[in-house]
């Protein structure tokens, strides 16, 4: 959906990367940009009242983690695309960041072209994926249920379709082989995968509820 | 006889009998003290073997700690250079041929190339944070991540990859080090499939071999290996390339054989189950 209005918010606090998502914008000139924070204090403050339908997250900002930002993202805007901003795409701090309610990641470094289509790929209902992510989800899963975060009275379980995609992801298989595999649409494949990232964020959502319930802030 | 002399001998025999017993009380006190002192003897010196038993424990346990940080040293030690070795030799040649083209530009410059020489160059260090997250010898998951950057390059050539990776069991010598080997000798063969095959498809297939051997085979559809599996003759895999793979294929207890995929080239490793 390349003619579909757009809204960005940017946390980032390298001025490299806002003038990079600036030049992007210019290839979807119905896209907006708009918000821009470049320290977590000041995202903190006007983020989660932006009305953004997609927010870029840098997880390495000057004052703090990206990762609390998205947290508070997560419960004031869970209809929003939140997309991770990572310079290595390391999986170990990704399954946090998803944990924390992100919903797909982008290299930095990666071309406007590649940023575009990672923002449509979310907007579309699909998510990025590497084998090693996959691999670390299948593990994530099958853990006992003490050490998932805050233990929760249901535990998320992965559908057996679900398995069966995060297996062939971990083996190299990209979505469109993963779909001809199994015989299913490539858009199936990626709303699996999505599905998979809100149950391991789903944790944190209800977490941040029962805290914010608890202090009398819900 | 006289009664008085009865008398006298009575006493002597009786006062003799007396003595008598007070010699062998004596020597049974005797000994009975010296007995006492031989078990205390034993006891202290007892003590003193225990003390010496425990002061050697307390020595060896030492020796033992000093012996497992300098492992532990010597392991770390192993693991740096080898990074220094892998970025000196990945990273940071690419950083300076990046640095020697924009400095000799004189002006004459493309900031399309430079951009792709620092793409490479990221390209490279993401390769090397890859061969550092845990993959516990999970040779599926090893070459997945190396699709993801060599997949891109390969798409560029016109080449399409035949992916017909299976799940197989976890191999013993893929330790970040292998990791990383194994890496380098992928990327040598689909870098060599690139410049020289003139292939338009590669395969890449995994499976369980027999006395829990596992096989990785990568094959392509190009002109053939001709004369390149020949030591000593030229060719894309000819030379150092071909010595490479293999020095870094016994590195991580693998067997490597190149043969004709007719028309194109194979390549199959052969880990063993056994390599530690």
């Amino acid at each position: 959906m390349p003619n579909e209005f757009i809204r960005i918010y940017l946390i980032e606090d390298d001025p490299t990367i806002l003038r990079f998502v600036e030049q992007t914008l210019l290839v979807r000139p119905q896209w907006r940009l708009v918000g821009h924070s470049d320290s977590l204090a000041h995202a903190r403050l006007l983020a989660p009242h932006s009305l953004a339908d997609v927010f870029l997250v840098d997880l390495g900002l000057p004052d703090g983690r990206g990762e609390d930002i998205l947290r508070s993202l997560a419960i004031a805007r869970p209809d929003a695309e939140l997309l991770v901003f990572t310079v290595f795409g390391d999986e170990s701090r990704l399954l946090e960041a998803l944990q924390c309610g992100a919903t797909g990641y982008v290299l930095k470094g990666c071309t406007s072209t590649e940023l575009i289509a990672a923002i449509e790929q979310v907007r579309e209902g699909g998510a990025p994926i590497s084998p090693l992510l996959a691999r670390m989800l299948l593990k994530q899963f099958r853990r006992p249920e003490a050490s998932w975060p805050e233990a929760c009275d249901d535990r998320p379980a992965l559908s057996e379709r679900e398995t069966d995609v995060l297996k062939l992801v971990a083996q190299g298989y990209v979505n469109k082989e993963i779909a001809t595999k199994l015989e299913i649409g490539v858009a199936t494949v990626s709303t699996h995968i999505k599905n998979l990232y809100r149950k391991l964020a789903v944790h944190t959502r209800v977490q941040v509820v029962k805290v914010a319930q608890e202090r009398g802030l819900l | 006889m006289t009664p008085g002399l009865g008398w006298h001998i009575g006493g002597y025999w009786i006062l003799s009998l007396g003595a008598g017993l007070l010699a062998l009380l004596a020597v049974f006190i005797w000994l009975l003290l010296r007995s006492n002192r031989s078990v205390q003897e034993v006891r202290r010196l007892n003590a003193t073997q225990a003390g010496r038993i425990a002061e050697r424990e307390a020595e060896l346990l030492k020796v033992f700690e000093k012996l497992k940080a300098a492992e532990q040293q010597r392991l770390l030690e192993a693991e740096r250079r080898r990074m220094m070795r892998d970025m000196h030799d990945g990273l940071g040649s690419q950083l300076v041929q990046t640095l020697n083209l924009v400095r000799n530009s004189r002006g004459e410059l493309q900031s399309t190339q430079v951009a792709a020489m620092i793409q490479q160059a990221l390209e490279e260090l993401r390769l090397m944070l890859d061969s550092l997250e845990p993959m516990d010898g999970d040779l599926p998951a090893i070459l997945g991540t190396l699709r993801q950057r060599v997949g891109p390059s390969l798409e560029a050539a016109g080449i399409e990859l035949d992916w017909r990776v299976e799940e197989t069991a976890p191999i013993a010598g893929l330790d970040a080090r292998g990791v990383m080997h194994l890496f380098r000798c992928v990327q040598e063969i689909l870098a060599n499939v690139v410049k020289h095959s003139r292939a338009r498809h590669v395969r890449v297939r995994t499976w369980d071999g027999e006395a829990g051997c596992v096989h990785l085979a990568i094959e392509d559809d190009g002109q053939g290996a001709g004369s390149a599996l020949v030591p000593g003759r030229s060719g894309p895999l000819a030379g150092r390339g071909l010595n490479n793979i293999r020095n870094r294929a016994a590195q991580i207890g693998a067997t490597v054989c190149f043969y004709d995929a007719a028309p194109g080239l194979g390549v199959e490793f052969s880990f063993s189950a056994r390599f530690q």
